[in-house]
């Protein structure tokens, strides 16, 4: 459990951030880059100084201003995974595994081995970090981190240097590691699909203040989360059920709020709690339901409110069933000749839905 | 034959003598002065950067004289140190090794400094957050990565001693088996018609001792480097 409430001025930059995250969750930190989401978690790790409120890890206050308390980064106990994974150069892969042991620390949060073991650090154990892959470095990086016993883990960007590949790698290493350990997990990201795979709950940053905390669907209602997603990113996110399984068709139906989804068919079995993502570019709108068409997917919403965005489009904030919300982009001119305001009730088309496995409550 | 005279083998002898000692006891100065440089931004910065760097620019001759008024019998530091512990310092042995540190410390202070430099502080930052403390990350990060320019900085103070001339001739002077370094014997047979030929001799010895001073170097750098990994291949 970690408490976080400080306030800091750098220039003409002002963070004041109010957050917590809960042991066993991955919360994720997001935002757009220069909204003070590494600035956040260095403060928590003492590598920059608050001007003004207090960080408390699992009951331990770590600093306080009024109370004039501010331990050194070696005494706060956190395990801190930066973007460039900081391997030291000079020791191989098994020697920066142990460098932060502690004895004293109580029981560890992961043995060696077991450390070793989760991500696959086996055979890597002899090489120098100059001979790494980044994906390779990463996990080291992590384990090097868990190995020193923290009671929180920091994770700034641990993937956005990799490519694809790595990224789902190292992700898939993080998803597990949440699964085995009984600490926070702090992950900053400025990428949806990082978020999708292992964040519980989502700290939303915007120019150094807190927008919001709550669960990524909660958190996809916010014209800043899609504003920091980008164009083409800007997508909603709904909880799905796995309902039945249509082999013939080459179909899953999954149940949402508000309706039905059908897509191509999933191996996940019934009843499976799923995340789906439906990016607003693939989303489009009609008065009426279109009779005889190709699209599997559409639904009945209300227009909640309406944004311009840019020189010629629009984005549109649905409603589906009680209180989904759906992202469209339509052009500025066909919004005009739909002729449709604020709690108008419309037709979702959705061309493209991409299924996230493993949803969380 | 190459044989060495006597003459010459006391000159080699004490000016290997005079700049082990000159380096070895200014090292850990020279390395804290460096991580301070490098480190630390703090008020009077510069003014220690441009002490540490005088004797670089200064005619060795107001370094020495510098050293002879400041520990001289008569002193503000000669004297008490004669006074307290009968110690006098100048035209010994160990005057030619303080004047040659104070010659050959900005050297090795810069070695030291850009070696430090040069590594990145995030790994400083990092071995913090997995709870080591300020000396053990010195003493595991900081020395460890800097050793190849302390190396460097060793021998270029290391060459710089041996060849220390004004500064060790005005302190220290020049007594033959005493204070008489190479360059200062070197400088007395010039001074003497007739010894062409032992002066060539001196000149070779110097240049043989500085080449292998930078050659080992070489070696030994090459040799760190490998072990940090720069140099292996990936291997998949």
């Amino acid at each position: 459990m970690i408490e976080v409430d400080i306030q800091k001025t750098l220039g003409t930059f002002t963070l004041n951030a109010r957050f917590g995250a809960a042991a066993g969750k991955v919360t994720a930190l997001f935002g757009r880059s220069g909204a003070g989401k590494t600035t956040a978690i260095d403060c928590i790790a003492g590598l920059a100084r608050p001007d003004g409120g207090r960080v408390v890890i699992n009951g331990t206050t770590v600093f306080d201003h009024d109370g004039r308390v501010n331990r050194p980064v070696e005494a706060r106990r956190v395990g801190y995974v930066f973007q460039e994974a900081r391997l030291f150069p000079h020791m191989p892969v098994a020697d920066n595994l142990t460098y932060g042991r502690r004895q004293t620390d109580g029981p560890p949060v992961i043995g060696f081995d077991a450390a070793v073991d989760l991500l696959d650090l086996r055979r890597l154990l002899r090489r120098m970090p100059a001979t790494l892959s980044g994906g390779e470095r990463q996990r080291v990086a992590i384990g090097r981190a868990l190995l020193s016993n923290p009671a929180v883990l920091l994770m700034d960007e641990p993937v956005s240097a990799l490519d694809g590949h790595r990224r789902q790698e190292v992700l898939n290493f993080v998803a597990d590691l949440k699964a085995a350990l009984s600490i926070p997990i702090l992950f900053v990201s400025h990428r949806l699909e990082d978020i999708l795979k292992i964040a519980d709950d989502v700290v939303l940053m915007n120019a150094g203040q807190v927008v919001d905390h709550a669960p990524l669907m909660k958190i996809t209602h916010h014209t800043v989360f899609q504003r920091a997603l980008g164009i083409e990113e800007a997508s909603a996110v709904l909880a799905a059920r796995v309902a039945a399984h249509a082999p013939d068709d080459g179909l899953t139906v999954l149940a949402i709020d508000g309706g039905q989804l059908r897509v191509p068919l999933l191996a996940t079995p019934p009843g499976t709690e799923v995340h789906v993502r439906v990016r607003a570019v693939d989303v489009a709108l009609a008065r009426r339901a279109p009779l005889e068409s190709s699209f599997l997917n559409i639904l009945p919403g209300r227009v909640e409110r309406v944004f311009e965005v840019d020189a010629g489009a629009i984005e549109v904030r649905l409603t589906l069933g009680a209180e989904n919300t759906l992202w469209a982009r339509v052009n500025q001119r066909a919004w005009r000749d739909l002729g449709l305001t604020a709690g108008a009730s419309v037709f979702a088309i959705m061309e493209k839905i991409t299924v996230e496995p493993g949803g969380r409550s | 034959m190459f044989t060495l005279s006597e003459v010459e083998i006391d000159a080699l002898w004490l000016s290997l003598k005079v700049a082990f000692w000159a380096v070895g006891a200014s090292l850990l100065p020279a390395y804290a002065v460096a991580h301070l440089l490098a480190r630390h931004r703090f008020i009077g910065h510069g003014v220690i950067n441009a002490i540490v760097h005088l004797p670089l620019v200064l005619p060795p001759v107001v370094v020495g004289y510098g050293l002879l008024v400041l520990l001289g019998r008569r002193g503000p530091l000669g004297a008490p140190l004669f006074e307290l512990f009968g110690v006098s310092l100048a035209f010994t042995w160990q005057a030619a090794a303080i004047a040659a540190a104070v010659m050959a410390f900005p050297l090795t202070v810069r070695a030291i400094r850009l070696s430090i430099e040069a590594i990145d502080p995030g790994l400083e930052a990092a071995a913090r957050t997995l709870g080591a403390s300020f000396w053990r990350v010195q003493l595991t990060i900081v020395l460890p990565l800097a050793l190849p320019g302390v190396l460097t900085g060793v021998v270029l103070g290391f060459a710089r001693c041996l060849g220390e001339f004004g500064a060790t001739i005005t302190f220290a002077a020049n007594i033959p088996g005493q204070t008489q370094t190479l360059p200062l014997a070197l400088f007395s047979l010039t001074e003497a018609p007739g010894n062409d030929m032992a002066a060539a001799r001196l000149a070779v010895i110097g240049v043989a001792l500085a080449m292998i001073a930078l050659l080992t170097s070489e070696v030994m750098a090459r040799r760190i480097g490998r072990r940090l990994g720069r140099q292996t291949r990936y291997s998949p």
